[in-house]
């Protein structure tokens, strides 16, 4: 029963790295197109 | 200090500058799709793709290449938690040990899928050869090959132009493991056999001793587990006290060819990524900056362990060198290392990710022990372990730059490409991760009655202990500082959380900082561009390296080693 709870925190924990690929694709994804090259 | 001290410390620098061009250049062939192996690797390797049903030729975005990589290591991590929950039922436990409880399981398979090694257990009295052999070892190549294959897609991400993938996973991990992992190993691990280092499935043997007591010497197939434990940057040891073992670490060559297998990979992909670049110089730069903290680094723990041990000098201790005795603070110290080789270990284990220890740092002075984990909480980026090193580095050299440009009021730029919001934010979210998982661990556990029970000490010191303890799991050293009891489901639990976060959230940002600095153009250089190979630039690197490390973690170094510091008889 443990070694179950202790797989599906671990199950969690990956879903939540998976999660954060999300955060930061949108992250990048909302930043606009370059804008000024500075002088 | 003694001269002698000082030859061994700058013998190995010189080494290991020696070794950066001849491997940098190597690794840059294997990761640059050239076979350098002989035919038996390649058939190999190809093997493996058509069982794996993976097309070498079919590159990944960095969102494909972070997702097999997270379920890579998901299936590893069940993996190593089933062989340690089942070695009672397997074969090659000659001991008859027992199963590995669970969250002690759990702690450990994490440690080793995450390149941590923190080891809450001793190896000799709780793994079989099986869990050690297929499970441990395994788990070090893969997770070795893992931080080299990051680093190489963030370096690809400087090289590439305007590139939407960022390589293959499956292909760099079986590159790296085949062509640079095994080789190094299977040498080195021969020359350690030759040194006296077991490597044999036969059960303990017991002998007896000069007093006449019986005595059960743990042994087995330490070799093969002992070089991959240098080599990628994993550090767990077969045996409880690691490196300190004569069996681990029999002779004085076996300690220099230990220290060179921790750093040989981290300096060379240095080179490995001025070649990628097109501009070797720019390799040359990041490798000056981490000699010289390194040299730094190394002069405050050799000097702090060869000088006086204020707390002994009153019970009468002679702790001057001599031609009997090498002197200084040799509390937790094998008396054949002494002072220099063990400052030397210590500082090279925790400037790189490897973990592994020769002398408890528990017993270091509290300068000393700041240090080594000040070398942790930069982001091990002292040549670091096996990529992970340097790509902490590059998220370094990423802010200095975006620094340089605040303060010329010009858009960052770094090898041809503009450093803009997005790089920015990526950057700093890798950065910041580990302080954010480190500190808010450590306020945790000094708070709650689970965590308070863990330290063999009270005040400062037992501060440090549990300090370091998290330190080391969320930057994936693995190192311990000794003095905390740590075998417990709370620290168990809370450390596998801190060295997981540690490290995969980390990875998820430097994989998509790759992603969109491959995805860039390259702009042109101009008057304006700063030169980044030069001392200027290597200056403003180690500026920001010590402002970031000093504004992050300087106050809870003072509730604990500076404190003790402070506190010891003069």
């Amino acid at each position: 029963m443990i070694d179950l709870a202790l797989l599906l925190l671990l199950a969690l924990g990956f879903a939540a790295a998976a999660g954060f690929i999300r955060v930061c694709e949108r992250l990048v994804a909302r930043e606009p197109a370059p804008r000024s090259d500075g002088p | 200090m003694t001269w002698q001290g000082w030859f061994l410390i700058i013998f190995f620098v010189v080494a290991v500058a020696t070794m950066t061009r001849p491997l940098g250049g190597y690794i840059a062939r294997i990761v640059d799709g050239n076979r350098p192996g002989p035919r038996s690797l390649i058939v190999l390797e190809s093997g493996i793709y058509r069982l794996a049903g993976v097309d070498p030729t079919r590159e990944q975005s960095w969102v494909g290449y972070a997702l097999s990589l997270l379920c890579f290591h998901l299936i590893g991590i069940v993996a190593l938690y089933g062989l340690q929950r089942l070695q009672h039922l397997l074969p090659f436990n000659p001991q008859k040990l027992a199963a590995v409880g669970p969250d002690l399981a759990l702690n450990t398979a994490v440690s080793f899928a995450t390149n941590t090694s923190w080891q809450s257990y001793a190896g000799e009295t709780t793994l079989s050869y099986l869990s050690q052999m297929a499970g441990i070892t395994v788990q070090s190549f893969l997770s070795g090959a893992t931080g080299i294959a990051v680093a190489i897609v963030l370096l690809r991400g400087f090289a590439r132009v305007s590139a939407r993938t960022v390589g293959n996973f499956w292909v760099d991990l079986t590159r790296i493991t085949l062509y640079l992992l095994l080789p190094i190993c299977v040498v080195a691990s021969l020359l350690l056999v030759s040194q006296g280092v077991p490597q044999t499935l036969k059960a303990y043997v017991e002998a007896t001793t000069l007093e006449g007591d019986r005595q059960l010497l743990a042994y087995g197939p330490v070799a093969s587990q002992e070089v991959i434990k240098l080599l990628s940057g994993d550090g767990g040891g077969f045996f409880n006290v690691n490196s300190a073992h004569p069996f681990e670490n029999p002779t004085a060559l076996t300690g220099l060819i230990e220290l060179l297998l921790i750093f040989m990979i981290g300096a060379a992909l240095t080179n490995t990524f001025g070649r990628m670049v097109g501009d070797e110089r720019q390799g040359w730069a990041l490798f000056t900056a981490m000699a010289v903290l390194f040299l730094a680094g190394v002069t405050v723990v050799y000097g702090g362990e060869a000088g006086r041990n204020p707390v002994f000098s009153p019970m009468g201790i002679d702790q001057a060198a001599g031609p009997d005795q090498a002197g200084g603070n040799m509390e937790g110290k094998e008396v054949r290392f002494g002072p220099a080789q063990s400052a030397l270990f210590a500082m090279v284990s925790t400037a790189s990710s490897d973990g592994a220890v020769d002398a408890m740092h528990d017993s270091f002075m509290p300068l000393s022990g700041a240090v080594l984990m000040a070398n942790m909480k930069i982001g091990e980026v002292i040549f670091g372990g096996p990529g992970s090193g340097l790509f902490g580095m590059l998220l370094l050299v990423i802010v200095a730059v975006f620094v340089a440009g605040l303060m010329v009021g010009r858009t960052p730029e770094y090898l041809g490409k503009k450093i803009e919001a997005d790089e920015i934010k990526m950057a700093m979210l890798a950065l910041l991760i580990t302080p954010a998982v480190i500190l808010g661990a450590a306020a945790i556990a000094v708070v709650v009655p689970d965590g308070l029970s863990g330290p063999a000490n009270d005040g400062p010191h037992g501060f440090s202990e549990i300090l370091y303890a998290y330190t080391s799991a969320g930057a994936t050293n693995g190192s311990a500082f000794a003095g905390l009891s740590a075998n417990s489901a709370f620290y168990n639990l809370t450390l596998a959380a801190a060295m997981f976060a540690g490290r995969f959230l980390v990875i998820v940002p430097v994989l998509c900082l790759a992603g969109t600095l491959a995805a860039k153009r390259r702009v042109p250089p101009s008057a304006g561009t700063l030169p980044t190979h030069g001392p200027q630039f290597i200056a403003l690197l180690l500026g920001t390296i010590i402002i970031f490390g000093g504004l992050t973690f300087l106050p809870a170094l003072v509730v604990g080693p500076v404190a003790e510091h402070l506190a010891m008889p003069r």
